[in-house]
């Protein structure tokens, strides 16, 4: 009963969401609260990456073993009282499509390799400190991918119960000789749903096929609906962080107000700058039931597919065409002879 | 055709909040070249309130006790295009006395559970709730994903599970907040 509660405050709070996506409101700059706390910001990116968005609110680098990495951080008091945060590097885990950080104190590689100077900030407020994080990847450092965060932590407050606050930006450190390893992932199929009380949700299963974790986010477009409807983009509702040969669900929940179908659902995916979308013909369940899984098909293969369609129907008509004209010809040059001759 | 439009507008209206690159390079280590993010100064940020939490009193035998831990706020300023952050939840043991096994609520039998959580009017995005969580070990405490800045603010509901011979006293201990 409860969890239907839950979904059913979800679904408003998506249908606001689409709401607001489908009016277009630019309205992002008032989010600017005034009191929020302690904050953290990645100050500089590897121009490599320039184009990857990840890139510029995480550290994402690959590098050889023996390679020292310096990137900067800014670390701001955005209250009214002085603030004074622990800077340090904790390692991260990436399981059930989430990205875990590990507590502190918690043994890690990256926490090891890396240190933040100055490892504490006394900040003023409405002040903010940068600080320097160096990572010093071993010579015999290992082949992969390591994944940590460097965080700015607060005391802990309060009296018996103590509450820790702290906030961090991600690493993603690739290691190993040679480019950077690919990323790449693979959605396999999508699977149409309906809860007990009648919201209808899409579950694609996406695996990462290549060598580096990815953060998952796309949208899902319903068209070729009965009577030719069309609906959507509906944003995919978990952050999904997807570990190298994780194959995790990603979840597109829609508006009651979907009907059984069939749709033809278009699910496009992107992480970093890879970009992916299928289509599956769908047809949405009663309440409660799940309606058997369909094969996705690359929506770029069948583009493809239609483009070569064309242009091979217009060949076989130009030959066709061509084929007549020379029959055509011959007969008419056959009927000609014995007149001339 | 209209969904193409959306998503390029929305690209835009981020792009135009994203923090512009300007080619500052920086020359240290092998990874040698590196631009400067410039943006919004306050960066990804978390609050809680100050108010000293308190879990409610309860009668002997009670099976377990709950309470709510304060609004929890968590501003994302970074603008962008796929703009997702975690707030993970963990927690130590909680003891009074000397900590003996009827003075501790172990950290396994501490559940989280966010409630539905509110962001700020004329956000794009949604966020992920948690429903009672165990924090055995580090949980999902709520997940956003959307597009842009954003503000959200929930009030968690911690439930311990007492032992039938759980001993009466003020527990002591620590709940983490970590955002990433």
């Amino acid at each position: 009963m409860n969890s239907h509660y839950k979904d059913g405050m979800r679904l408003r709070t998506l249908l606001a969401t689409t709401a607001v996506l489908a009016a277009l409101a630019p309205a992002t700059s008032h989010a600017a609260a005034t009191d929020s706390g302690l904050g953290i910001r990645l100050l500089d990116a590897p121009t490599a990456l320039r184009n990857d968005p990840r890139a510029r609110i995480y550290i994402i680098d690959h590098v050889v073993a023996g390679t020292v990495l310096t990137r900067h951080v800014g670390v701001s008091d955005n209250t009214d009282k002085p603030l004074r945060a622990a800077l340090y590097v904790g390692g991260a885990s990436i399981d059930k499509g989430s990205f875990f950080p590990s507590e502190r104190g918690t043994p890690s590689e990256l926490g090891s390799w890396s240190t933040v100077t100055p490892s504490s900030a006394s900040l003023q407020p409405r002040q903010s400190a940068t600080a320097e994080v160096k990572i010093r990847v071993p010579k015999d450092a290992s082949d992969g991918e390591r994944y940590g965060v460097i965080w700015a932590e607060l005391p802990p407050i309060g009296g018996a119960v103590k509450t820790v606050n702290r906030v961090g930006i991600r690493i993603y450190l690739s290691v190993g000789n040679g480019p950077a390893p690919k990323s790449d992932f693979t959605v396999t199929q999508l699977q149409a749903q309906r809860t007990s009380d009648g919201i209808p949700a899409v579950i694609a299963q996406v695996r990462n096929t290549g060598q580096r974790a990815l953060d998952m986010n796309g949208s899902l477009s319903l068209t070729n609906g009965p009577g030719g409807l069309s609906a959507g983009p509906f944003p995919a509702t978990l952050g999904t962080t997807l570990g190298i040969g994780q194959t995790e669900p990603v979840k597109v929940v829609l508006p009651q107000a979907i009907t059984g179908g069939p749709w033809t659902a278009k699910l496009t995916l992107q992480s970093d700058q890879i970009s992916h979308a299928v289509t599956a013909t769908i047809t949405f369940p009663a309440a409660g039931k799940t309606a058997p899984p369909v094969k996705a098909v690359p929506a770029t293969k069948e583009k493809g597919f239609a483009v070569f369609a064309t242009i091979a129907g217009v060949l076989i008509g130009l030959l066709a065409l061509g084929l007549f004209l020379l029959l055509w010809r011959r007969r008419r040059d056959k009927k000609d002879e014995p007149e001339t001759g | 055709m209209r969904s193409r439009l959306l998503v390029v507008t929305a690209a835009l209206a981020a792009g135009a909040l994203a923090p512009a690159a300007s080619a500052v390079p920086w020359s240290d280590g092998s990874t040698a070249v590196a631009f400067t993010l410039s943006g919004d100064p306050g960066g990804l940020a978390i609050s809680v309130a100050d108010s000293a939490f308190s879990i409610a009193t309860t009668g002997a035998g009670a099976s377990s006790v709950s309470g709510s831990l304060g609004i929890i706020t968590v501003t994302d300023p970074r603008g962008s295009l796929a703009a997702t952050w975690t707030a993970t939840v963990s927690a130590t043991d909680f003891i009074t006395g000397t900590g003996t096994a009827d003075e501790t609520v172990v950290r396994s039998g501490i559940s989280y559970s966010s409630g539905p959580g509110s962001a700020l009017a004329g956000q794009v995005g949604a966020m992920a709730p948690s429903l009672r969580a165990s924090l055995g070990s580090s949980a999902a405490a709520a997940r956003w994903t959307g597009v842009g800045d954003s503000t959200v603010t929930w009030n968690p509901t911690l439930t311990f599970a007492l032992l039938a011979s759980q001993v009466a006293g003020t527990y002591a201990g620590a709940i983490t907040h970590s955002v990433a």
